[in-house]
């Protein structure tokens, strides 16, 4: 009996003009939205490459490391940020690396191009929230009482069938139907990839199949709902404005509100306040140096007669100053970035917990977190630009002999006529190679939010059974 | 085995403190009989036909399909009961022989072939030219075939028809009336309720009068033969300050 439903279901979906001119909308806007990240995908790399060869270019002409203050580090493009742009649109992707300072990320691409930031992006995200869920509202609203305001679902209940096994019946072959549907197009959408030349690695193929599953559940999620409330109200108008009224509410009213009170209820301090406590921190550290400066005593009698000797002292000296300065400011800086990033993880994990009730914020977060843009990634660029800058430290310190810490530095110069200046090798500078997240730590933070998405189709087919069986189906 | 098949047994239905929609009915069908309920808009004929089929419950009292209680344990009792409904709607976009076959299999009759769709098609008079068409184009009395075509195919022992000839053309109506005859003569329980007393009187064995929940006068057709079965719906329904038929003319 529950096969003959779900076949019977199969065909009627299948069969529907409804879904004939849905689909068509929804199958070209998956394939489009591949088609989009392959040529952004293209237009970003040839941009990271340009930057990177710009960057190179700015040592060129250089004949001494002593120069070189700082290197620029760029967050590559990847493909499945493309797909699922999460946060990667909003961070800075690069970063001017200087030994000592204090990694600060620009150059986002709402920053630089404000029209995206306007109407954002295309992306698989945006078609599974938006797309996916009226697909399934569209193609469920009416299912049950559709059927009662039609007369089938009578003549239906006359048989020796059980209100669940019908209900059961018709969400399963609804979900068979779209959900093959749906998949096929995906799968058109992702082999355009390697036809568009757009590199994915194997875990990039295993992390883009998972994200396509989440987004199938996702819509899993919304037909059961669907069928769920048409079995609850008497008419196909009332369920699809009940399913409006939710998909308003899920989609754009929760996680904004979850937002908003996370901020009014835990306290992080604002950028501009670190900086400024930042700066009053360096104004002192930088009197106390200069107090160092003014008691400087000179070299003892010995080297006061070679004056080489001398300045080598001072600069020693200078360097003493200049490393303890750097590293109680870099201290500083990681004291009050330490603190406020742990205030602000606070604010967002309170803001994360409350946003979960909806199944759009659970996709939202599980996607992310697979493709790697979820909102620790601007964390993640920083640690790894933190991470860079000690070894661009310890590069520059290799070759100078000194350590660059921005104090005041002696360069003594020659007009030594014989001397043959060399250019330096950039190509020596340590390359930034930015690591995304290990596929089985994405999945495992993915997995409390795919979950939670699998617990909600639990419970709306569990409701919508309980309901049904109540249902006036005259 | 009893020859009752389907009995109502003092039900009552009470939607709220002033709708009281069936006070009190008692009646059965057996084996071969073809039992008509007439009563005007609110009499309480589909509430009686809900009850039956279990599509809501009796505030007191019982419904019994075969000896089985509708209520206590309803698919049992739906097993061996066919329905047509006044308004046969199937869907649309399948072909007859599609809809044929899902209903009859929820119906309980997995085995159901297409060969045996097209039988029970053409049985109940719908040309072999329609079985493969979609729905969508058929009219009401072509629904309505395929739903006695249901009815046939699930081949339960007792039919449950809710006005089925109500919108129907003359001709339709009477092949309809024919098709229903041919199968109480097979021996099926049928109950069929009805406004049209011409049809009632035509094929019933038993007709029974409801007004306003309450089952009004019961007798064996051929008892009211030669009674001026209009003028006694028209007693029972409007009661003794109406005018007569010939008054109303």
């Amino acid at each position: 009996m529950f096969w003959t439903i779900v076949a019977k279901e199969i065909r009627h979906q299948l069969y529907s003009a409804t879904f004939a001119y849905s689909f068509a909308a929804v199958a070209v806007l998956i394939v489009l939205t591949f088609a989009l990240a392959a040529g952004n995908f293209h237009d970003s790399q040839s941009r990271y490459e340009a930057a990177l060869a710009e960057n190179l270019k700015r040592y060129e002409g250089m004949t001494d490391w002593y120069r070189v203050r700082e290197a620029s580090i760029m967050l590559p493009p990847q493909p499945l940020a493309l797909l699922v742009s999460g946060v990667s649109n909003d961070i800075g992707r690069k970063i001017d690396v200087t030994p000592g300072g204090a990694p600060v990320a620009y150059g986002s691409r709402y920053g630089d191009e404000p029209i995206f930031a306007v109407f954002q992006t295309l992306d698989l995200l945006f078609i599974f929230l938006v797309v996916f869920s009226l697909f399934a509202v569209l193609l469920g609203y009416n299912s049950i009482c559709g059927e009662r305001e039609q007369g089938t679902l009578k003549l239906a209940l006359s048989g020796t069938v059980t209100r669940s096994t019908l209900l059961m019946g018709k969400a399963t072959g609804a979900l068979l139907a779209l959900g093959s549907a749906l998949t096929i197009a995906l799968l058109v959408g992702i082999l355009l990839f390697p036809l568009l030349r757009v590199p994915l690695s194997g875990t990039d193929w295993i992390r883009a199949a998972v994200i396509c599953l989440i987004g199938l559940l996702f819509f899993a999620v919304w037909l059961i709902l669907s069928i769920g409330v048409s079995a609850v109200v008497r008419r196909p108008s009332s369920s699809f404005l009940v399913l409006l009224i939710i998909w308003i509410v899920s989609l754009l009213v929760i996680p904004r509100v979850a937002v908003v009170a996370s901020n009014y209820l835990s306290d992080v301090p604002s950028v501009d306040e670190v900086d400024s406590r930042m700066a009053s921190y360096r104004r002192d550290v930088n009197l106390e140096q200069r107090d160092a400066l003014a008691s400087y005593q000179g070299p003892s009698t010995e080297l006061t007669e070679d004056p080489m000797a001398g300045v080598m002292h001072f600069q020693e000296y200078m360097d003493s100053i200049n490393q303890i300065a750097t590293q109680r400011t870099q201290e500083q800086w990681a004291r009050l970035t330490e603190e406020r990033d742990n205030a602000s993880r606070e604010r967002e994990m309170l803001a994360l917990t409350l946003s979960r009730i909806s199944p759009a914020a659970c996709l939202t977060l599980a996607a992310s977190h697979v493709a790697g843009t979820e909102l620790s990634l601007k964390h993640r660029f920083h640690e790894q630009a933190d991470a860079y800058e000690d070894i661009f430290s310890s590069f520059l310190t290799e070759k100078t002999g000194m350590t660059m810490g921005g104090g005041m530095m002696f360069i003594i110069a020659t007009d030594d006529d014989q001397q043959v200046e060399e250019l330096i090798d950039p190509s020596e500078i340590p390359e930034f190679s930015f690591q995304s997240p290990q596929l089985a730590e994405s999945m495992t933070t993915a997995g409390i939010d795919i979950g939670l998405l699998g617990m909600f189709g639990l419970l709306f087919i569990l409701g919508g059974v309980v309901a049904f069986r109540n249902y006036d189906v005259r | 085995m009893s020859d009752v098949k389907l009995e109502a047994i003092n039900l009552s239905k009470r939607y709220d403190e002033d709708t009281l929609a069936l006070d009190n009915v008692s009646f059965q069908v057996r084996t071969g009989e073809l039992f008509c309920m007439l009563g005007g808009n609110g009499a309480g004929k589909t509430t009686t036909i809900n009850i039956f089929l279990n599509f809501i419950e009796p505030t007191s009292g019982e419904a019994q399909i075969c000896g089985i209680s509708t209520h206590t344990d309803p698919l049992s009792a739906k097993a061996h009961v066919a329905y047509v409904a006044e308004n046969v709607m199937l869907y649309a976009n399948f072909t007859a022989v599609q809809n044929l076959e899902f209903f009859v299999r929820l119906g309980g009759r997995t085995d159901v072939t297409r060969g045996e769709c097209r039988e029970a098609l053409l049985r109940v008079g719908l040309h072999e030219a329609f079985h493969n068409k979609r729905l969508k184009d058929f009219s009401k009395g072509m629904r309505q075939k395929c739903g006695i075509a249901i009815a046939i195919l699930k081949n339960a022992s007792t039919i449950i028809l809710d006005e089925p000839t109500s919108g129907l053309d003359p001709q339709a109506g009477h092949e309809f009336s024919q098709l229903v005859r041919s199968l109480r003569d097979e021996g099926k329980a049928i109950l069929m309720s009805t406004h049209d007393i011409f049809r009632a009187r035509e094929i019933a064995d038993t007709i029974a009068i409801m007004n306003h929940g309450k089952l009004v006068m019961m007798q064996p057709a051929a008892e009211l033969a030669s009674a001026n079965l209009e003028q006694l719906y028209l007693e029972h329904i409007l009661g003794s300050q109406q005018p007569t038929l010939e008054g109303a003319a």
